[in-house]
């Protein structure tokens, strides 16, 4: 469904910046694939490469078989109908000006199945009740909506144009972890249910794991290990990828624990503000 | 013999005045932080957290107002010492560390001059001492050539690197408490681990009591001794971290747990996910 | 979660009838058109019959403010002079803002190259100072009210194509422009949708504003003899002759100068708070202490309120 040779992404700044460097990621039909890396490691960029938004300086990017760097017009067009992208901060990726109904009619008229505008209506509502969200939702503005709904409506705003693949940049980075859950068991039912291939990036190794069969780990702008979900988890090959995985906060570690759990704390005396 | 703890905080309540009317979004939280604990506040957005630790701080914006039966720091009454009182003790004996330090720290200002401020203020050193200290605090948190660093400024250092300005920064008067809120949430992952470790090393080696702060109850039940559960301005469980491995009593607690999703998660069964009527159940626990 | 969905235009008129501003400025802009509205003619004879015998006379039971220099009511002539006056402006105020906007949304939304062009085009066209182009322009087109209006509406066109222009650019850096991009949106619907809508704010707070500069201006141009010419008039053709009789009497000039500062004022704040009431985001204030998380907090340091029991 996806496949990156080599892809190279350069702003133009001043002064130019590569923010990703020969980079081959594949994403298979109906796959889920995720993408993590910590800050600065370009994983945004890519997402952003694919879509049109950053400007490809090398390498190709095949999406069904075609490619599609330096895509303009007509390929550029029919690539959006093929590939959507789901931004991080649900708040900022939404016209506050444009109710979220009039947002997600706006993509079901550029998917251009439906003439009539009240079939068009009909789809936004179906739409907007895919992704949960209650029947009073699409008179709503923005500001009216919480974080999780917000993301629900950019969910199916970008299903609206009817993609087959799915990138999902840090879509749930800047929720609560309750909503986190429900934004991320609704993905992965949707995915099933739709049939689409997804992109996962993520700097959450612990999200990664759960929602992807693939993981590519990324360093400063390079692709550093891939490889299946569990076995790269269990038995991660490369150094990176072990101090990464060792970092992650688990239920329940000792990491940093000094006096087992449920100890109590050390007495009064020995505080040296006495 | 119990000795008093060092925070003692019993039914406190926020009130903030708005146009539509008041609203509380801290109500009957009542709990303690020995000496030396480090004890963990998770809770979500809307919960109050936030809230309190300002609260304690007494650092509420002007349209809030802290009210509580009680509220004792370091064998002090807050609620009746005055302004000056009050300044010099939390100057001294309490340090925050909030999670964006960009917006903490002056960015037109040096470090150094930064630092050397607030314990010259309070603890009236000379600036040689004053700053012979705020180079022992950013060595205490392990930052290379701390001599230089006082001389730069903020948006020259990296994320991680500000974070633990702002530790050294509190560290300089000895406080007996530090408050930190999501002081990593914005930190990649290595560096949270870093971090976490500087505030674990500092709670042993200068017996600072930690009021962590965050989201993330698996990086809370790795670091703490305790655990308070806020949901929506309430308190609702108050536990060990093996209370919370075994089986928390609150729902809310027990579905939090089950949200999240850490190296070990089931990857086959869908997360958890916290009820909408926790009032409900909440009194269902309360009865049971 | 979400208060109960009122239509926009209500939730419009509410907020602007809460706030204090918003009546004040509602009342005088309200007063400035009833008189606009009212006309030259609702003032009778006492406006424009010259009667020289009791010229330049002072405040008396018949003349509040005493007659000009041709015996006539000043203040009837005044208040009279208003539809001249504020039309004019609103018309030159319609043109700059019209023009401005079309060119600043223009080279904005304009590949990197063309715009940086216009960019240098339209700071060029700045640097001309307001009063100066208004001149250079009605001495092209020639005086006359059509002529000042014309040169007031050239004058501040590039102030609002500048704004505009900056306003845009950040609008369109922002991600919901990026996401409707993705989406498949383009051309003239982004433009209007995505970038006006979002621009239109600040540009109502200017335009009002510019209204009240418009009024300024185009007094300065007839007062310069460049813009109404007699018979018709305006504020500030009458501070042509006002000024001339001040020592003889003052209110000639000071009424017309008085309802020019009043216009512009008015129109200002009334501009300020229909931007203020149109914006969704304001309308339901809640306290902005329960932030999500990701957001930053308050710095450390001063002890700002003391805890009360």
């Amino acid at each position: 469904m996806l496949e990156l040779r080599g892809l190279r992404v350069t702003y133009p700044g001043p002064p130019p910046y590569t923010a990703v460097e020969g980079v081959d990621l594949d994403v298979a039909a109906g796959a889920a694939v995720g993408l993590v890396g910590e800050s600065g490691s370009g994983k945004s960029s890519i997402a952003r490469a694919i879509v049109g938004l950053a400007r490809v300086s090398g390498g190709s990017v095949r999406v069904d078989g075609r490619e599609a760097a330096a895509a303009r017009r007509r390929r550029l067009q029919e690539l959006r109908r093929t590939v959507q992208l789901v931004f991080q901060d649900p708040r900022a990726s939404l016209n506050p000006r444009m109710q979220v109904g009039a947002t997600v009619q706006e993509a079901v008229a550029i998917a251009g199945e439906r003439r009539d505008a009240r079939d068009r209506r009909a789809e936004a509502r179906r739409l907007l009740e895919l992704v949960d969200l209650p029947a009073g939702a699409a008179e709503r503005y923005p500001h009216e909506l919480s974080g999780g709904q917000l993301q629900r409506v950019a969910i199916a705003r970008a299903l609206a144009v009817r993609p087959r693949l799915l990138l999902l940049d840090e879509v749930t980075a800047s929720l609560d972890v309750s909503v986190q859950a429900r934004i991320l068991n609704l993905l992965r039912r949707l995915q099933r249910e739709l049939e689409l291939s997804a992109l996962y990036i993520s700097h959450d190794l612990s999200v990664i794991r759960y929602v992807s069969d693939h993981v590519y780990v990324m360093q400063r702008g390079r692709i550093v290990e891939d490889g299946p979900c569990e076995a790269l988890f269990s038995a991660p090959r490369r150094e990176y990828t072990r101090s990464l995985l060792a970092a992650v906060p688990t239920l329940g570690g000792d990491r940093w624990r000094r006096r087992p759990a449920g100890a109590p704390a050390p007495a009064a005396s020995a505080n040296p503000n006495d | 013999m119990s000795a008093e703890p060092l925070l003692d905080v019993q039914e406190l309540e926020v009130r903030i005045r708005t146009g539509a009317g008041e609203v509380r979004p801290v109500a009957g939280v009542s709990f303690t932080v020995g000496r030396g604990e480090i004890v963990g506040v998770v809770g979500e957005s809307g919960s109050g957290k936030t809230l309190t630790s300002l609260a304690v701080g007494a650092l509420l914006p002007r349209n809030a107002t802290a009210h509580a039966a009680r509220l004792r720091f370091a064998g002090c009454d807050l609620l009746s010492a005055s302004p000056r009182t009050l300044r010099r003790l939390l100057g001294t004996e309490l340090a925050m560390v909030f999670q964006d330090p960009m917006s903490s720290l002056n960015p037109s200002r040096r470090i150094g001059a930064q630092m050397v401020e607030a314990v010259r203020e309070h603890r009236g050193l000379s600036r040689e001492e004053a700053r012979r200290r705020a180079a022992g605090a950013l060595a205490d948190v392990r930052l290379t050539d701390p001599a230089a660093r006082l001389r730069q400024y903020p948006h020259e250092l990296s994320g991680g690197m500000r974070q633990r300005t702002m530790i050294a920064m509190g560290l300089m008067s000895e406080p007996s408490l530090i408050v930190a809120d999501e002081p990593t949430t914005a930190l990649d992952v290595t560096v949270q681990a870093q971090v976490v470790e500087l505030l674990c090393e500092l709670n042993e080696r200068h017996g600072s009591a930690v009021l962590f702060i965050s989201h993330n109850i698996a990086l809370l039940s790795e670091v703490c001794d305790r655990i308070l559960v806020m949901y929506r301005g309430r308190l609702v469980e108050d536990l060990t971290v093996a209370e919370l491995l075994a089986r928390p009593r609150h729902p809310y607690t027990r579905a939090l747990v089950g949200a999240v999703p850490d190296l070990r998660t089931d990857r086959t069964r869908e997360l958890a996910t916290v009820p909408d009527d926790v009032d409900r159940l909440d009194r269902e626990v309360a009865d049971a | 979660m979400s208060a109960g969905a009122r239509s926009a235009p209500r939730q419009v008129a509410r907020a602007f009838a809460a706030s204090p501003t918003g009546i004040v400025a509602l009342v005088a802009v309200g007063a400035i058109v009833a008189l606009a509205l009212v006309g030259p003619g609702g003032f009778g004879p006492q406006a424009t019959t010259v009667d020289v015998a009791h010229a330049n006379q002072g405040a008396s039971a018949a003349h509040l403010l005493g007659t000009d220099n041709l015996g006539r009511d000043i203040l009837a002539r005044t208040l009279a002079a208003t539809r001249t006056s504020v039309a004019l402006a609103a018309l030159a105020m319609a043109l700059a803002v019209g023009a401005g906007t079309a060119i600043g949304l223009a080279v904005a939304a304009s590949p990197p190259r063309l715009r940086r062009v216009g960019e240098t085009a339209i700071d060029t066209m700045m640097s001309f100072g307001d009063i100066l182009l208004a001149v250079v322009v009605v001495a092209i087109v020639g005086v006359g009210a059509t002529g000042a209006v014309i040169a007031v509406g050239i004058a501040f066109a590039p102030a609002f194509a500048r704004f505009t222009y900056s306003l845009a650019r950040s609008v369109i850096a922002r991600d919901y422009v990026a996401a409707a991009r993705v989406t498949g949106v383009r051309g003239r619907r982004l433009l209007a949708r995505y970038v006006l809508r979002n621009v239109v704010d600040p540009l109502t707070i200017a335009a009002f504003t510019a209204l009240g500069d418009c009024v300024i201006a185009l007094s300065s141009l007839s007062f310069l003899g460049l813009g109404v010419q007699s018979p018709t008039f305006d504020w500030g053709q009458m501070l042509i002759d006002g000024v001339r009789s001040f020592y003889l009497n003052p209110w000639a000039a000071l009424a017309p100068a008085a309802l020019i500062a009043f216009t512009g004022v008015a129109f200002g704040l009334f501009g300020d708070a229909v931007a203020r009431a149109a914006n969704p985001l304001l309308w339901h204030d809640r306290p902005r202490l329960l932030r999500r998380r990701g957001a930053s907090a308050p710095p450390a340091g001063r002890v700002d309120s003391a805890v009360s029991r």
